[in-house]
Formats: structure tokens, sequence, C-alpha cells
């Protein structure tokens, strides 16, 4: 009887334990099983390439960010532009830069933009039209003014239009559209569907989105090797990558997601989305820091104050775009209250280095970055 | 013959355990350097060969030169200067001779403070434009003359920078065309100039407290804790950028090579009216202060004591950084002390100096000149720093 009992055990004990399932239990594997009870040690895990370079799995490429890269264009030649009317230049004209902003404009350069039905201007502040409102006041201004036989086209206040416009919209139309409208979104996105196969779009919407918000950091694939020249790229490059890694942060936490995405390891998304987030609002905030540290700088250097106001005006027009990120570290209305500081006397706040610090400080505050406002 | 074999192994044992014994006897050889891995505290004798480094301890060097060089020197810097602005305090409530002579007193050991850290030329240093603030030279008697007339004036304008600082207390306080009486009876008569007095010892008080309080509260823990690549914006870099520059432009050129005439275009016209203290008509004594001051810095030696740690030159001679036939440390610390030697075969005024003995003034030229390479093109490239005095941000 006794060792009836005892065999009955161990029979039961040798059926339980090979019914539990065995498989990997790490949701973050590509192999990863519910069902598992057991894990085997089995877990594979997708990999994170050095470049943006992402193939579906019969070798067709499914990364495209032409669209951010069309809009890098104009604005790279609407910048252009304004800054030809520097350095006794030709006066600007007002369709030319209201067109250019809308893209009703047919004289790009790279004629490819002329009605690609992209622009800059719908893309701008989230459909904020008060914000599309005053980049268009900025460039009716810009080309009313007559062109400095030396130095900077400016207001007669000190303000550089097209660092306004150029630096404003990085901010209000580059980092908004990352941050608050790709990012922001992502998880909601489809992941399954192919968006459309028979026109070489290979890719899931979520995919898609993902890349959006990449080209509006930079249009290369192999950041840093290339996409260093201009924009979001170039700045996360210099003294934002020795101090805040910001380049190699954002680069890398890109590809993360992206490959997670790819490998349908959805849990991995929100923490790299995250991660861009926060490191593009301490580059906005740390260049508005950066070019006022500047702006102290070039006043001691004794530059003419021509060349004082486009350091200002470049620090000016990131901290406006403070608030165009996600989640802002400042609000619109406290953004306001500090370039109205500037406003009340441009050239006088320029300055004084103790009104400069007390603004830096504001901000080096709110964006957490104390411990690197003296070096930016 | 097996009596010979024996009698040969006892001599070889004998001559074995002689020299045994000799070796004993010796005074005991080991690392001595306090800042090796192994450093033998029983060591008589200094083999240095055998010290062992590891990885240079990046993080020691700059806690060291940190706490035990920059913060004790800002502080001593913000000490002298509230002394500074207590001694005018009195002078301005009782103007008497003693205590005119109290606050020369005062400017003076408060600008050999200044020297000591001027060439800690980043960080919270540049963010408060300190150097900018406290020493230009040469200042705008204009100016100031207007702003004591005016009685009304921002001192924290970039504007008034040459009619504050030092060197504005240096024309207030040594007055041309006035002796020490008078100097007294200027104060007790016109109290917008004792109250500009007062403002010049505040700002700089206020300075001072600024960038010391600054380093303490915010920026030491993140420049000793460091331990990244070189790259601008690291404390290294850092370091040796602010070095550099104002060694190059400030000292070398401003203290010396602008009043030689060495910068004066075509003409080399010497120009004695740009040399630091032109009023009080000594300026030697400070720009020995400032070589003194990176020397001890460089070589990672105490503020307040000759105690010597990981510096600079400990980083240069790990990465066996040579010049010559010699170390590249010391290379430089022989440079900076033929510095100091031409500088003391000098004579004060500096500005009648530059006139009378002009060959003396430029053989010290020429050895602040040959540091100038030593440091910005030996040193950086050793440390694998980059110079970066000016913004390259670009557009």
């Amino acid at each position: 009887m006794k060792s009836k009992v005892l065999v009955l055990i161990i029979l039961c004990s040798v059926v339980i334990t090979g019914c539990k399932k065995k498989g990997c239990m790490d949701p973050s594997a590509t192999n990863y099983n519910s069902e598992a009870e057991k894990d085997n040690g089995s877990c594979e895990y997708y990999t994170v390439p050095t470049d943006y370079i992402f193939y579906d799995g019969i070798g067709n490429n499914t990364v495209s960010f032409s669209g951010q890269t069309a809009r890098m264009n104009m604005l790279s030649e609407m910048t252009t532009y304004l800054k030809s009317a520097n350095n006794g230049g030709a006066q600007l004209d007002e369709t030319t830069l209201l067109t250019m902003y809308d893209n009703s404009y047919t004289g790009w350069m790279d004629q490819t933009l002329v009605d690609n039905g992209k622009q800059l201007k719908n893309k701008t502040a989230l459909n904020d039209a008060a914000i599309w409102g005053q980049f268009e006041a900025w460039m009716t201004e810009a080309a009313s003014a007559s062109p400095p036989v030396d130095g900077y086209l400016q207001a007669a206040s000190g303000h550089e239009w097209t660092q306004l416009i150029e630096k404003g919209l990085m901010s209000a139309c580059f980092a908004s559209q990352m941050t608050a409208n790709y990012l922001d979104g992502i998880m909601e996105d489809d992941n399954v569907q192919i968006v459309d196969y028979q026109n070489d779009k290979f890719y899931t919407e979520m995919e898609h989105h993902w890349d959006e918000a990449y080209g509006y950091f930079t249009d290369a694939t192999d950041y840093p090797t290339n996409g260093t020249n201009r924009f979001w790229g170039k700045y996360a490059n210099n003294t934002l990558e020795s101090l805040l890694q910001s380049g190699s942060r954002i680069s890398e936490a890109f590809r993360t997601g992206r490959a997670a995405i790819s490998a349908g390891i959805l849990i991995d998304v929100p923490e790299q989305a995250s991660i861009i987030q926060a490191e593009v609002k301490r580059m906005v905030a740390g260049m508005a820091i950066h070019y006022l540290n500047a702006t102290k700088q070039k006043v001691v250097d004794g530059e003419s104050q021509n060349t004082v106001n486009h350091y200002l005006s470049e620090a000016w027009a990131f901290i406006y775009g403070i608030p165009f990120c996600k989640n802002p570290d400042m609000t619109y209305a406290t953004v306001e209250g500090l370039l109205g500081q500037i406003d009340a006397d441009f050239e006088g706040f320029s300055q004084s280095t103790v009104l400069i610090n007390a603004m830096i400080d504001d901000i080096a505050a709110a964006s957490g970055l104390e411990a690197y406002k003296n070096d930016l | 013959m097996r009596e010979k074999v024996i009698g040969f192994q006892l001599k070889q044992i004998a001559v074995f355990i002689a020299v045994l014994l000799v070796s004993f006897s010796c005074r005991k050889r080991g690392c001595m350097d306090p800042n090796a891995l192994n450093t033998d505290p029983n060591a008589e004798i200094a083999d240095n060969s055998s010290c062992s480094y590891g990885e240079f301890d990046k993080p020691e060097m700059l806690s060291n030169v940190c706490d035990n060089y920059i913060l004790p020197a800002y502080q001593d810097f913000n000490n002298k200067n509230i002394a500074l602005h207590q001694v005018a305090l009195s002078f301005s409530t009782n103007p008497s001779l003693e205590g005119l002579t109290a606050v020369k007193d005062s400017w003076i050991t408060a600008l050999i403070s200044w020297q000591k850290v001027s060439f800690l030329d980043f960080g919270p240093a540049d963010y408060y434009t300190l150097k900018n603030q406290v020493n230009i030279y040469p200042i705008d008697t204009n100016t100031i003359q207007n702003n004591i007339i005016l009685g009304s004036y921002d001192l924290n304008l970039a504007s008034n920078n040459d009619a504050k600082g030092y060197q504005a207390l240096d024309f207030l306080l040594n007055l041309p065309g006035t002796n020490e009486e008078n100097l007294v009876d200027y104060f007790s008569n016109n109290t917008n100039a004792t109250s500009y007095l007062l403002d010049l010892t505040e700002n700089l008080m206020l300075l001072s407290q600024n960038v010391y309080d600054e380093w303490v509260n915010v920026y030491s823990s993140n420049f000793k804790s460091n331990n990244n690549s070189n790259a601008q914006g690291s404390p290294i870099s850092n370091v040796v950028n602010g070095l550099c520059s104002y060694y190059e432009t400030y000292i070398r050129k401003g203290k010396f090579g602008l009043p030689l005439g060495v910068f004066n275009s075509f003409t080399q016209e010497e120009m004695p009216h740009l040399v630091e203290c032109y009023y009080y008509g000594q300026s030697l004594p400070f720009a020995k202060a400032a070589i003194e001051g990176m020397s001890d810095f460089i070589n990672g030696v105490h503020f307040d004591s000759p105690e010597n740690r990981l510096g600079l030159d400990d980083y240069m001679d790990f990465v066996g950084a040579t010049h010559g036939s010699n170390t590249l440390s010391t290379s430089i610390n022989n440079q900076l002390e033929a510095i100091i030697n031409k500088i003391d075969a000098l004579n004060d005024p500096l500005s009648n100096e530059i006139l009378a003995n002009k060959p003396s003034v430029e053989e010290a030229y020429t050895e602040l000149q040959k540091l100038v390479p030593y440091l910005k093109v030996d040193m950086t490239s050793a440390l694998g720093v980059l110079i970066t005095y000016q913004d390259n941000d670009g557009d």
C-alpha cells in the first residue's frame, strides 16, 4: 500500500513537470512565447544596426523619409535666400518668402520640390495658425527692410529675421513634427499591414512614421558619418555631442526603436521614443543656452553690435522653440515672458552679463542643464 | 679530485652568501613616487623605474587640482575681495591716510589673488565673463570720470568693463598728479568718487563670490568625476584650452608683448601705457604671480602648501610626452623657470623699463614666447586635446 502511494506521487510529479510548457519567457525577445511557463534559455533578440538601414525579410528597403528631406531642402534654400540680403545684398521679395513657406513657389533650385505636395507651413506648430502668422510676419518684415551695406540684415531693434525663421522652424516644424507628432502617436500606429506593396512602400505605418521622425533629425542613414551639415543633425554633433552626447543618444535611440518595431517587439518602443523626446528638449534648451553664452563672449571680445545681435537672435529663436517640443520644459507663456525681457531692450540685454545669466539660469533650471550651463 | 670539487662548491656558496649579505645590507630600493600604484613606504632609495601606474587616474588628477588648487584659490580670491571691500567701506566712512594705505594694500593683495586664478579661464569664469570684468586694461579714464561726475551708471553693462575692476582701482588709488594727502582730500570732498570706489570693490566681491559659489555648488562634481575622452567640452580640454588661451593672450601678449610694441604693426613702437597697473607703477609682481600660479597648477601643487600630487605634468609623463631629450613636463618647468628668472632681472616700473632697458624686456618676452608651443602644440597633442578657442558652431 505504502509503495503504491509512493509510485503514484512519483508518477504525478513526472506528469506535472512534463506538462509545463518550455520556451522563451522574455517579452523583449523575438521568439517570446506567451504560453511558456518555464524559460529554457532559448531567447533570441533583435540586433540594432550601426546605420539606419532596414530591410524586410526578402531584402526590400523599408526606410523612406524623402518628405522630410524635401522640407529640409526647402528650409535650406529659404535660409540661403534670406542670407543673400546680408552684406550689401539685394532687397528680399515678400512673395518669394511666403510662397517658399507654403510651397506654392516654383523657383526652387531643386526643381523636384515644385508641386511635390510637401510644405513647411502646414507642418509648423501642429497647425497653429497663429504661429504660421508669426513666421509670415517675420518674412514680410525681412522683405520690407533695406539690406545693410555691411553685416547681417536686422530689424532696428536688433532682431535678425533669418535666425528667427531658420532656427524657429527647426523647433516649430522639425522638432515639433518629430517629438509631438510622429513619436507621440507611434504606439497607436499599425505595425501589421504593409502600406502599399505595389508601389514600393514595403513598410508598415508604424515603421514609416518612425522613419519620418528620424528624417526630421537628419537626412543621412549613416549619421554621424554624414548628415551633420545642417539643422539638428549638425547641432547635435557639435558642443551638444561633447557635453550631452545628443547626437549619439538620439541616433542610437532611433536605430533601437526602429529595430524593435521591425522585429515586432513593441514593448521596447516607448522607451526609445521617450529618450528621443527628452534629448530633443535638451538640444533646444542647450542651444538656447549656448547662444546666450556666445552673446556674452562676442560682447567681451569687442565684436560689433550687429554681430552680437546675430548671436542673440539665434538664442532668441531657440528659446522661442522650447514650447514646440513634446511635454515642453517651459510653456509658451513662460517663454513669451523671457523673450519679452529681451525685446524690451534687445541691445541693452546683450550687453549685460547679469541679465543674460539670469535667463540662462531659468532655462537651465527648467531643462535640468544646470551642470552644463557653464560649458554650453 | 673529490676534495677539490667540494672546495670549489664551498667557494661558490661563500660568494653567494656574501652577495646575499651585501644586497641585504643595502638600503631598500623601491618605488617612491606617491602617485604610483605600488608606492613602497619602506623604500629608502628611489627606483622609480619599478613604479607601476596602470591607467592614468584622470578623476584623481582632476580631483587633486580641483580640491587642492582651484577651490582654495577661488576661495582665497573671494576672501581677498571681501577684505578689499570691507577696507574700502571703512575708508569711505572715515577717509584718512592710514585708511588709504590699507585700501591700496588690500587692492594689491586682491590683484595678486586674481593672478592665481586668472588662467582657469573656462567654466564658471567664462560664464561670468570674469577676466573681462575684473582686470581689463588699458582702462577708459574718460568713462570712469564721466561715471563719477554723473553718479549714475550700470557696472553690469559690458560698456563699463574698461571702467571697473582692478585697473580702474589702479587709476583711482594712484590718481595722476595727486599725492596721497591730496587723494584723501579728493575722496573726502567727492562723495561720487567714494561711491564709485565702493561700487567697484563691491562688484569685484560679488563676481568673485559668484564664480566661487558656482564651482563649489555645481561645477566641481562633474569636473572631478569626468573620465571621458579629452574631446571638446571635457574637463581636460577645458583646462588646457583655458590655460593656453589665457597664457597666450593675457600673460604673454597682454602683460609684455603689447606694451613692448611686438604687436604694434610695422613700427613695433613701444606702448608703455599698456602695462598692467600703469598708475601704480608696479607690474612685475603681478606677472610673476600669474606664472607661479600656472606652474603650481600644471604640477598639481596644492594652493596653500608645497605638497605635490597628480597634475598635468604627471599626465604628460604618463603618456610619455617628450621634447627633445627631455620629458615635456621638464621642458615646460624649465621654461617657466627661465621666464621667472628673466622677470626677476627686470625693474619696475615696467613702463619705464620698456623704454630704458628694452633688450632685457625683449629677452623676457622671448622666453615667454617659447612657452607657447610647449603648451599649445606639444601638450595638446600629447593629451589629445583640440585647440578650440573659437566657437565652432559656425553660422
